[in-house]
């Protein structure tokens, strides 16, 4: 079973700089998924941890370098939100190399598709989560 | 908007000149202000290597990033006009401004236009060479827009009389696309068989190549692409006529002139008749040009080409009175009766029956009556006639063969490769003899000669030849063919003709037409024995004189292909050097025996590497093969002209002085330069110095533009949202291939819900956008996916932008008035890989990322919520130098000006300095003067800040729409810098006055030590009217909302906010809930991360949306359901 891997990324220059690397024809990863927010600090710890808890095996958080954040408190919010799901991801004993924060300028599209690649990698590496996975009761909004 | 359209441009505007991040920010802030612009740089586009760089990628390039959203802004702003590769002609004065001309270079592709799908760049036979003519713009610059590298016509082209384009057939063949490059050669020459062997080549002459190693063998290639179609099968066809006319025109003569002639009325449409006198046609190609080496069947099969165009020929038909083909209903004719005559030597002997004329003979052997000539022949003259007449003798018999000429080898007009061949066959060359008499009784026995030497050069440039006094000899001969020049034969039309000169040649009076109207004339008849080429391209003239006559086009405008300027590409170095190929021939001993074609021409791979010498002088070697593909989109025209663009300009912003043509203006009134920099220079200096020179062109143009009245929204169509409509650009084709895309619009058509779902051949296309919202309003579509290259539908323009994501936007949103909130916008160009995975995981992915925005859909609403009301009420607090200039500039504009002068925070002391400071009152209708106060504190946002002020004791709230600090020890008023690591954001925002709050701007010590006190305030009111200008203020589009039922009021979100966007109100039970102050919010959603109950939510990337995706995306076997 292949393993499944979640971006979360911010819209600024992760985002440029994903874009910039598709265009010029790095291809990523076919079990990566990627969402986009405005900021990551767009995000709490809960969102984080639902990836997890519905079966991605690896979850990267794309986010501006601290000084080059549009909005300001960005980054630290990510950084802290990384640091105690780890904490949690510890308590339930899953790898904590399964979640990495890495934050990239709008130009360096090279090190975004490597760093890319390098955490597909790892995760292929430990293989998909063996704790139990919940299945969506409610997914898809369709309860409204 | 789409602003480059030519009947856009406005009858007045402030004229910005010049590139470069200075000038970027002066646009916007001009723009924002509301005056229109009209923005020009010779360059390629408004970025500017920075100062001390040699490229944009020693710069860091996360600033051309940063600097992207702007650019995007400001160059499609409704204002402005921005015009690239433009230069000024000239301004002068005119009344208060000046006039202003430009010129824009022909705009090949368009910008406007340009999807930058690439597939011209794809089929450009010059993709791989190093010097492409399409490129895409470089990546730093925010479009991908291609950019054609088109220089002066090329050599080739221009020396052959026909204009055939031979860079372009050369580049086609050596691209390997031989039928193509046959096209090309055809669109001016319906004969390249014929012109690849027979032509005297003028190109070569003319080619560059010549000067690295050897001219390209350029008549061989064109051969080889006639012979290729032959080999492949084919024969030889032409481009089809256009519709027909009705009009008749009879050609009389088909040698090469009315071949040429009838084709080129044959294609625009006219009925034409062809009259030949002798039995089979082709006149002097048939007569006058040996088989050997111009076969017969490639003649034949060239003109059959010909006449099934619809073309008309009537054989052993003289034309004996031209007027009677007029009489016949004819409206037109053409005269190429050519130079069939032979000349005369005028000297005794001549009459015998053994004396021929060169084109008598061939005649009679190229028609078949002469099959033998046995004996010595002597042949006179140094023509291709001459040699043509020699060849013939040799392979009829003849035991020797002798060319007399009077002048040396080198002056022979005969081609030097047909005289090296008739050499290696055997002919004898005797030069400077000129023949004195022929002797013999009944037959011709000798012919006596006398020997010439070269004196002074005549008129052609050739050293005249003068007979020696006793050098006659006699030399022996059965035969003499007397080849020294031929004339018109003017017997089957009878003496009669009035239209001819004493040489015997028409005389045309106007083009081609002689004095008869309606009488043409083309080719030797004209010129006098010419080349078949030349001849063509008489023919070729007097068509088009014949079209216009006959359809009553006075003046034909001509073709602009090159523009004056752009030189040649350099010829390479000499170090590549690369021998030119000869066509193989058969041997000589084996030719001479028969009259089969001799050279074998050039096979593929010679042909190729032949065509692989050529440099392509021009770059772009015009062969159109790009304007087939970008037809549908039009964005590519090879035929554009400049166009000279001239507007009132009130004031002169200036970039660059290198952009004016007299840099004295500089000094002039109204004319400001934004500044000369040095490599210490930082950007911040240089966007500092354009805002200053918009504020003070601001401050020039006090009544000029106008101010937006009234509310900006419109009515934008709403659809019904149970009906969902899915597009998918195809990109001009590129986007994946049609299998794959059909397949993605056959799997949206069965999504439940789906009323319509359609391909677009590009979004950002004008056109594309509007075969989008015809859909929409159709069939009435409430929510919509695009799956183009854009990747979201917001208004606000990132740093991953470029310009046609936006262009799909402006397109749809604001000209074409739907709703952005309806639609979902999803980035497939750049994740589907085309060209690297096979159709199945293109479709997979494809169908993954329709999935994604199909669940989407559920999650979209509306995004923008209101609109602030406006006014123009300033408070500047500070009497500075800043202050002072701000306000009388401010008052200029029209604002409401409160100045106080001397003001110090509560509590705090009034600092010496500005205590001592002299009052200079403003004084002007909106300006009212407070001399001292002491600020309390200063509340609200944008449009509605409060101050609370101490003025001579009694305290007194002003409300104003902006506030300004101008002076030093005011600054602690507004947010201080380095709260949550704020000190980036300005460097985004280029913007040194902003506080976090909008509306709150402030000077601080280290913009006066950029800038002089007096720029500053001229900046700062180009801020501040850049800020007012617009009547309504938005909410941010993702501004957050607040569900007061749920927010317990813990502050987090009013913590978290850097921009002072939260702040708590007492809601209907008295409990404090958060607010979101939406003019002061960016959208970040900081806040709504940080709510511990999700009391907090935002459009677009709401709470249901990022808590739903997340299950979706990794069970999504399931459709999801509404």
């Amino acid at each position: 079973m292949s393993v499944k891997i979640l971006t979360i990324c911010c819209n600024w220059s992760p985002w440029a700089c994903l874009n910039q690397a598709q265009m010029a024809g790095f291809v990523l990863p076919e079990n990566l998924k990627v969402i986009r927010v405005m900021c990551i600090g767009r995000i709490n710890q809960a969102l984080i941890l639902k990836a997890f808890e519905f079966g991605a095996d690896g979850v990267l958080l794309l986010e501006c370098h601290d000084e080059d954040c549009r909005y300001g408190p960005g980054p630290a919010v990510g950084h802290g939100n990384v640091q105690r799901v780890r904490k949690l991801l510890d308590l339930l004993g899953i790898d904590q190399h399964r979640l990495v924060e890495k934050s990239f300028g709008a130009h360096e599209k090279t090190e975004l598709a490597q760093a890319i690649e390098d955490f597909a990698d790892t995760i292929e590496r430990l293989g998909p989560i063996t704790q139990k996975e919940r299945k969506a009761d409610h997914y898809g909004g369709c309860e409204t | 908007m789409i602003n480059n359209s030519p009947n856009k441009i406005p009858q007045a505007a402030v004229l910005l000149l010049g590139a470069g991040y200075g000038a970027i920010k002066a646009a916007q802030d001009m723009a924002e202000a509301g005056k229109p612009l009209i923005w020009v740089t010779r360059a390629p586009h408004f970025l500017e290597v920075p100062l001390g760089k040699a490229a944009f990628t020693e710069w860091p390039e996360d600033l051309n990033f940063q600097f992207r959203p702007l650019y995007l802004r400001v160059t499609r702003h409704p204002l402005v006009t921005a015009l690239t590769r433009t230069h000024v002609e000239s301004i002068v004065r005119e009344g208060e401004g000046y006039r202003v001309t430009l010129i824009q270079e022909s705009p090949f592709v368009d910008y406007d236009l340009c999807t930058g799908c690439a597939r011209c760049m794809e089929v450009c036979p010059l993709k791989d060479t190093t010097s492409p003519p399409l490129k895409r713009t470089p990546p730093y610059c925010p479009s991908r827009a291609l950019d054609l590298d088109k220089r002066k016509k090329a050599p080739c082209r221009e020396a052959c009389p026909l204009g055939v384009n031979a860079q372009a057939y050369i580049a086609l063949i050596a691209a390997g696309r031989f039928s193509e490059a046959l096209e090309v050669i055809r669109r001016d020459n319906p004969l390249p068989g014929i012109c690849g062997r027979v032509c005297h080549h003028p190109c070569e002459v003319a080619c560059r190549r010549a000067d690295v190693d050897a001219a390209v063998a350029i008549c061989e290639l064109k051969r080889f692409a006639a012979d290729w179609e032959l080999k492949a099968g084919k024969r030889p066809t032409l481009p089809p006529a256009g519709h027909k006319r009705q009009e008749r025109v009879a050609i009389v003569g088909s040698g090469p002139a009315g071949l040429s002639a009838a084709y080129f009325l044959a294609r625009e449409g006219f009925n034409v008749t062809v009259f030949e006198k002798e039995s089979q046609l082709g006149g002097m190609l048939r007569i006058g040009i040996n088989a050997f080496r111009l076969p017969r069947d490639i003649l034949e099969m060239e003109i059959k080409a010909i006449e099934e165009l619809g073309v008309e020929f009537k054989t052993s038909c003289p034309v004996t009175n031209v007027e009677e083909l007029f009489e016949e209903g004819y409206k037109a004719v053409i005269l190429c009766l050519g130079a069939h005559r032979d000349l005369k030597l005028g000297i005794p002997g001549e009459n015998l029956p053994q004396v021929m004329g060169a084109v008598e003979m061939l005649k009679q052997v190229n028609m078949g009556s002469l099959k033998k000539l046995v004996g010595r022949v002597a042949v006179i003259g140094g023509g291709n006639s001459a040699i043509d007449a020699a060849r013939a003798a040799l392979r009829l018999g003849a035991e020797e063969v002798t060319i007399f000429y009077r002048r040396e080898k080198g002056d022979m007009p005969a081609l030097a490769k047909e005289i090296r061949e008739a050499e290696e066959e055997g002919v004898n060359f005797t030069f400077r003899t000129a023949p004195v008499s022929i002797r013999g009784t009944s037959t011709v026995e000798a012919v006596e000669f006398i020997r010439m030497e070269m004196g002074e050069p005549d008129e052609s440039g050739r050293r005249r030849p003068i007979p020696v006094e006793g050098s006659q000899f006699l030399s022996q001969a059965d035969y003499v063919i007397v080849a020294i020049g031929q004339e018109t034969d003017w017997s089957s039309l009878g003496g009669e003709f009035r239209w001819k000169d004493d040489r015997g040649r028409i005389v045309c009076l106007n083009g081609m037409m002689t004095g008869r109207p309606g009488l043409f004339a083309a080719g030797d008849v004209v010129t006098g024995p010419g080349t078949v080429v030349e001849s063509m391209a008489q023919g070729r003239k007097a068509a088009a004189d014949v079209a216009d006559y006959l359809l009553g086009i006075e003046v034909r405008e001509n073709e602009v292909t090159s523009f004056p300027g752009a030189d040649y590409k350099e010829v390479p170095k000499v170090t590549e050097k690369l021998e030119r190929v000869e066509a193989r021939s058969r041997e000589p001993h084996l030719r001479v025996k028969d009259f089969s074609e001799i050279s074998h021409g050039l096979s593929e791979d010679e042909a190729i590497y032949e065509a692989k010498r050529c440099i392509q002088c021009a770059v772009c070697c015009e062969c159109l093969a790009c304007e087939e593909v970008c037809r549908s989109i039009g964005a590519i025209d090879h035929t554009r002209l400049p166009r000279t663009i001239s507007f009132y300009a009130p004031a002169i912003v200036v970039a660059r002085e290198e952009e004016l043509a007299d840099k004295k203006m500089l000094s002039e009134k109204q004319v400001h330069y934004i500044g000369s920099f040095n490599e210490a220079t930082d950007i911040v200096n240089v966007l500092m110095a354009g805002s200053a020179a918009a504020g003070r062109a601001i401050m020039d143009t006090p009544s000029f533009g106008e101010r937006k009245k009234g509310s900006r929204r419109t009515r934008l169509f709403q659809g019904d949202e149970r009906k969902i409509g899915v597009f998918i650009c195809t990109c001009n084709g590129t986007m994946a291939p049609t299998s794959v895309l059909e397949n993605l619009t056959h799997l949206a058509s069965l999504m439940p819900g789906v009323e319509k779902s359609a391909l677009v051949f590009s979004a950002c296309h004008p056109q594309g956008a509007e075969q989008i919202a015809r859909e929409v309003r159709k069939n009435k579509l409430g929510r919509n996916i695009l799956l183009s290259c854009a990747c979201c539908p917001l208004e606000f323009q990132c740093i991953s932008c470029n310009d046609q994501r936006n262009r799909v936007r402006l397109h749809l949103f604001n000209r074409l008035g739907l709703d952005r909130s309806r639609f979902e916008m999803v980035n497939m160009r750049d994740g589907l890989g085309y060209g690297m995975w096979s159709d199945n995981r293109m479709l997979a992915r494809a169908r993954d990322l329709l999935r994604e925005s199909y669940f989407r859909l559920q999650f979209l609403g509306p995004l923008q919520e209101g609109q602030t009301s406006l006014g123009r009420s300033v408070l500047i607090l500070g009497g500075s130098e800043v202050g002072i200039i701000c306000a009388r500039i401010l008052d200029l504009q029209g604002f409401r000006v409160r100045l106080v002068h001397r003001c110090r925070i509560k509590g705090e002391e009034l600092p010496s300095d500005v205590a001592r400071r002299s009052l200079t009152e403003v004084e002007g209708q909106g300006v009212e003067n407070i001399s001292e106060a002491i600020v309390w504190g200063i509340k609200g946002h944008l449009g509605n800040f409060e101050t609370r002020l101490e003025i001579e004791g009694r305290k007194r709230v002003l409300n104003s729409d902006i506030v300004c600090l101008t002076d030093l020890h005011l600054l602690p008023l507004a947010i201080p810098e380095g709260t949550f690591g704020l000190k980036k954001f300005y460097r985004y925002n280029f913007a040194f006055f902003n506080t976090p709050q909008i509306g709150l701007y402030r000077v601080m010590p280290r913009t006066l030590k950029r800038v002089s006190a007096g720029q500053a305030g001229a900046a700062l009111a180009a801020h501040v009217a850049s800020a007012a200008a617009e009547a309504y203020l938005k909410d941010h589009e993702l501004s957050p909302r607040v569900d007061e039922t749920r927010c317990r009021g813990c502050g987090r979100c009013v913590e978290i906010c850097p921009f002072r966007a939260v702040t708590f109100k007492a809601n209907s039970f008295g409990f404090y809930t958060a607010q979101v102050l939406r003019y002061n919010c960016v959208g970040c959603g900081g806040c709504v991360g940080r709510c511990p109950v999700t009391a907090m939510d935002m459009p677009y990337f709401s709470n249901r949306f990022l808590d739903d995706i997340v299950p979706f995306i990794f069970e999504g076997g399931k459709e999801p359901c509404r």
